[in-house]
């Protein structure tokens, strides 16, 4: 019996309709960011990077949420689904923190005269990067799925302490950086400014729904593939034979 | 605070071109993948045959 064929009617109506909703999401945010938010007084336009930085970077949370979840799922049943929902997780979560990554830097560089600082919030991020990178980099150690699996998951879940490290840390090291979220009482965000910045954190979560959807997929193919691999006798790891046949 | 503006316009063009260049890789292991997944199966299927 061959595994699971990729897709089906859900997933294909997923990925159709998902991008769709993420690109109209995008295009409302795009316009509220530049012609509904008013111009901060101090920063000036150079302040609407924030409109595309910080949902980044509270959806690339929400992902290694995810990621921590299947590698604990994977641990404990062994089903390659979870490996193949934590792998799609990793990557989009990835991609999420590099944009907060690159647009930070561009934000900072009129604002604190920098492009970069070993600041607190920055420094937990760039080591959040390298951990989930380290999630996709640990599987080339082994050519058996399992334990490629295996191991990507133990970093899935060791990886998953620095999230709230990144988020605690303006609270913990008071370095540089603004803490949005944090101020209340009147002092936050300009009403305008918050629903455009609502707007972003849709768009993302849109967008993380996306992703997951056009991955996971891609994922099964993967699963498919080696499983074919195996049955033709085109790579020795027996072992995984047993796994990925599991899957089906 | 206008000379910040190709701050600004950098900052939103390089999120579009990495979520692009990623879609694109996406699009390219499918592509691989797939005709990978064909070709094996051809193979099965002359090797069922035989």
């Amino acid at each position: 019996m061959s595994p699971r064929r990729p897709g089906g009617r859900w997933a294909s109506l997923a990925q159709t309709t998902l991008p769709v909703i993420t690109l109209a999401l995008a295009t409302t945010t795009l316009y509220g960011a530049l012609f509904y938010a008013p111009r901060e007084k101090v920063m000036g336009d150079v302040q609407r990077i924030f409109y595309f930085h910080a949902p980044a970077g509270l959806v690339c949370f929400l992902a290694f949420f995810v990621t921590f979840v299947a590698s604990i799922g994977y641990l404990a049943t062994r089903r390659p689904g979870w490996d193949i929902a934590g792998r799609a997780s990793t990557e989009a979560g990835l991609l999420l923190t590099t944009i907060v990554l690159v647009t930070g830097p561009l934000w900072a560089r009129p604002v604190w005269g920098t492009y970069w600082t070993w600041e607190a919030r920055l420094t937990t991020t760039l080591v959040l990067w390298l951990i989930y990178m380290g999630y996709l980099l640990v599987r080339r150690y082994t050519e058996d799925p399992d334990q490629q699996a295996r191991f990507a998951a133990v970093v899935g879940i060791i990886g998953f302490i620095d999230v709230p490290i990144v988020y605690m840390s303006v609270h913990w090291w008071r370095g540089h950086h603004p803490q949005v979220l944090a101020v209340s009482g009147g002092g936050g965000l300009d009403p305008t400014m918050r629903q455009v910045f609502l707007m972003g954190i849709f768009t993302y979560l849109a967008l993380y729904a996306s992703l997951m959807a056009l991955r996971i997929p891609l994922g099964r193919a993967e699963a498919e593939l080696r499983w074919l691999r195996l049955k033709l006798g085109e790579r020795p790891a027996r072992r995984a034979a047993s796994g990925l046949r599991a899957s089906g | 605070m206008e000379q910040h503006f190709p701050y600004l316009f950098w900052a939103y063009n390089l999120i579009w071109a990495l979520i692009t260049a990623y879609l694109l890789s996406l699009g390219v292991r499918q592509r691989r993948i797939r005709k990978e997944i064909d070709r094996l199966k051809e193979s099965l299927r002359v090797e069922e045959k035989e």
